[in-house]
C-alpha cells in the first residue's frame, strides 16, 4: 500500500484539498490504520493549541466601552416603540381614516392618471414639431460650428505648412546665391586677368608699332635725301 | 476568520491594503496609515505574542512593526501583497528580539514558575469558576510552554498556518520557501509539539481529576 506523504496529511488536515483529492484521501484513511493514527495525533495536537488565545485588546476595549450606550440606546428604543404603540392604540379616528383612504385613493389614483396622459399627450403634439426645428437647428449650428473649427484647424495646418516649406526653402535659395555668387566671382577674376593680358599686348604692340613708325620716318628722310651722284664726263 | 455581513459591505467601499499603502508610500497619508494599523494591529500582536510568549513584548513588537513600515514606507516595493510583507517585517523582529533574549540569557521566556499565567485570556466560559479558570489557565501555559519550546522555523509556520489561518502557499510567500518545505516544517511542529503537549496535558488532567485521593493520600502520609 503507497500511502500519502506527511505533505499531503497536513494539506488534508487544513482542508487545503479539492473535494476529489479529499475523497481519496478520506478513503485512504478507512484502509490505514496508521496514517489514521498519525492525523488523529495531529488533530489532538491542534485543539490543544487552541487552548492559548491572546487576548484581542482592541476589539475588547472598543465593546466594553460600546456596552453603557448600547444599553441606554436599546432602553430609548423601548420606551419609543412603547410610546408609538400606545398612541397608535389610543388613537379614535384611525377605522374612519382607513376607510376614507380606502375609498379615496383609487378614485385619486385614476384621476392623477388621467391628467398625467392628458398632458403628456398634449404635451407630445405640441412640441413635436418644435422639437424637430430645435433639433435641426441644434444640428445645423453643431454642423457649422464643426466646420468652421475643420476649416479653422485646414488653415491653421495649411499655414503650419507652408511655414515650413518656407523654412525648408530659405536654406536651399541661400545656397544657390552662394553658389551663383561664387561662379560669378570666379568669372570676374577670369576676366579681369583676361583684359590685364589683353592691355599688355596691346601696348606691347603700340610700342613696337611706334618703334617701325619712327624706323620707317627715318628711312623715308633718308630716302629722299638721297642724291643720284652724276657721273663725270 | 468570519467577517459579519455589514463588515463585508463596508469592505467594498474601503482601501484595499495596497491602495493605502500606496498612499502612504507617495502622500504620506497618516488616515491611510491608521486604517492599515487598525486592520493589522491585532493579528501581528497575536503573532509577536505567540513568538515571544510574552503579551507585553508581542504589543510593544506590534509596534515596532508599523514605525518601520512608516520608515520605510519609500523603500516599499509594491510587487506582492501587503500582507505578506506586513508579515515578513514582524517576523524579522520577533527574530531579533528572540536572539536579543537568547544573548542577554533571559529565562523568563521557558519560566514554569508560573509567571506566565499573566500572559494569558483564557476565557472558556462566560462565568467559569475558579477551579474551571484554574484548569484553562494551566492547559493555556503547558501549550505557551511547548510552543516556545520549538524551533522558530517551525514556530513560525505553526503560529501563521493554525492561528492567524494563512494558506501554506501564502506562508512560503512571507517566508520566501517552497510551499512544501512549509508543508513538512508543519507536520514536523505538529509532531514535536504532540511528543511535548500530551504527556504533560495528561498528567495535569489526571493531577485535576484526582484530587480528593491525592488529598487522602498525603494526609495518610502525614499521619
Amino acid at each position: 500500500m503507497t500511502h500519502p506523504t506527511r505533505e499531503e496529511w497536513i494539506t488534508y488536515l487544513y482542508d487545503e484539498f479539492d473535494k476529489e483529492t479529499r475523497a481519496n484521501l478520506t478513503a485512504h484513511l478507512h484502509v490505514c490504520p496508521d496514517c489514521k493514527t498519525t492525523l488523529a495525533k495531529w488533530r489532538g495536537t491542534t485543539v490543544e493549541l487552541n487552548e492559548w488565545q491572546v487576548p484581542a485588546r482592541n476589539k475588547s476595549i472598543a465593546i466594553e466601552t460600546a456596552r453603557p450606550i448600547l444599553r441606554w440606546a436599546a432602553a430609548a428604543l423601548i420606551v419609543l416603540g412603547f410610546g408609538f404603540g400606545v398612541g397608535r392604540l389610543s388613537s379614535t379616528g384611525s377605522a374612519n381614516v382607513a376607510k376614507m383612504q380606502a375609498t379615496l385613493l383609487p378614485v385619486l389614483r385614476e384621476e392623477l392618471q388621467r391628467e398625467f396622459n392628458a398632458d403628456l399627450q398634449a404635451a407630445l403634439n405640441t412640441e413635436r414639431s418644435t422639437f424637430a426645428t430645435d433639433f435641426q437647428r441644434q444640428l445645423r449650428a453643431g454642423f457649422e460650428v464643426w466646420a468652421a473649427n475643420t476649416t479653422a484647424a485646414a488653415n491653421l495646418e495649411t499655414r503650419r505648412l507652408l511655414v515650413e516649406f518656407v523654412q525648408s526653402y530659405k536654406p536651399a535659395r541661400a545656397d544657390d546665391l552662394r553658389a551663383t555668387l561664387a561662379v560669378l566671382q570666379k568669372a570676374d577674376k577670369q576676366y579681369r586677368a583676361e583684359y590685364a593680358r589683353l592691355r599688355k599686348d596691346l601696348e606691347t604692340v603700340a610700342v613696337v608699332t611706334d618703334n617701325r613708325f619712327s624706323l620707317t620716318q627715318n628711312q623715308i628722310g633718308q630716302l629722299a635725301s638721297y642724291t643720284i651722284p652724276t657721273t663725270e664726263p | 476568520m468570519r467577517t459579519s455581513p455589514f463588515a463585508q459591505f463596508k469592505s467594498l467601499f474601503a482601501l484595499s491594503d495596497e491602495q493605502a499603502m500606496w498612499r502612504v508610500q507617495t502622500q504620506d497619508d497618516a488616515t491611510a496609515f491608521a486604517q492599515l494599523v487598525g486592520r493589522w494591529e491585532n493579528p501581528i500582536q497575536r503573532l509577536c505574542t505567540r513568538m515571544t510568549g510574552d503579551t507585553h513584548r508581542g504589543q510593544d513588537l506590534a509596534q515596532d512593526t508599523f514605525v518601520k513600515v512608516f520608515a520605510q514606507r519609500k523603500n516599499y516595493q509594491p510587487s506582492g501583497r501587503f500582507s505578506s510583507y506586513l508579515w515578513r517585517i514582524a517576523l524579522n523582529l520577533c527574530y531579533d528580539e528572540l536572539r536579543r533574549i537568547r544573548r542577554r540569557g533571559e529565562a523568563s521566556l521557558h519560566d514554569e514558575s508560573g509567571d506566565g499565567f499573566a500572559l494569558l485570556d483564557s476565557q472558556p466560559s462566560a462565568d467559569p469558576g475558579p477551579d474551571r479558570l484554574a484548569v484553562a489557565e494551566e492547559r493555556a501555559e503547558t501549550v505557551r510552554q511547548a510552543l516556545l519550546q520549538l524551533p522558530e522555523t517551525y514556530r513560525s509556520v505553526l503560529v501563521l498556518r493554525h492561528y492567524e489561518d494563512l494558506k501554506f502557499r501564502e506562508i512560503a510567500e512571507v517566508l520566501d520557501i517552497p510551499e512544501g518545505t512549509v508543508k513538512s516544517r508543519m507536520a514536523e511542529a505538529l509532531n514535536q509539539l504532540g511528543r511535548l503537549l500530551l504527556p504533560k496535558l495528561n498528567d495535569k488532567a489526571n493531577q485535576f481529576s484526582r484530587p480528593t485521593k491525592k488529598s487522602n493520600r498525603d494526609e495518610r502520609l502525614l499521619i
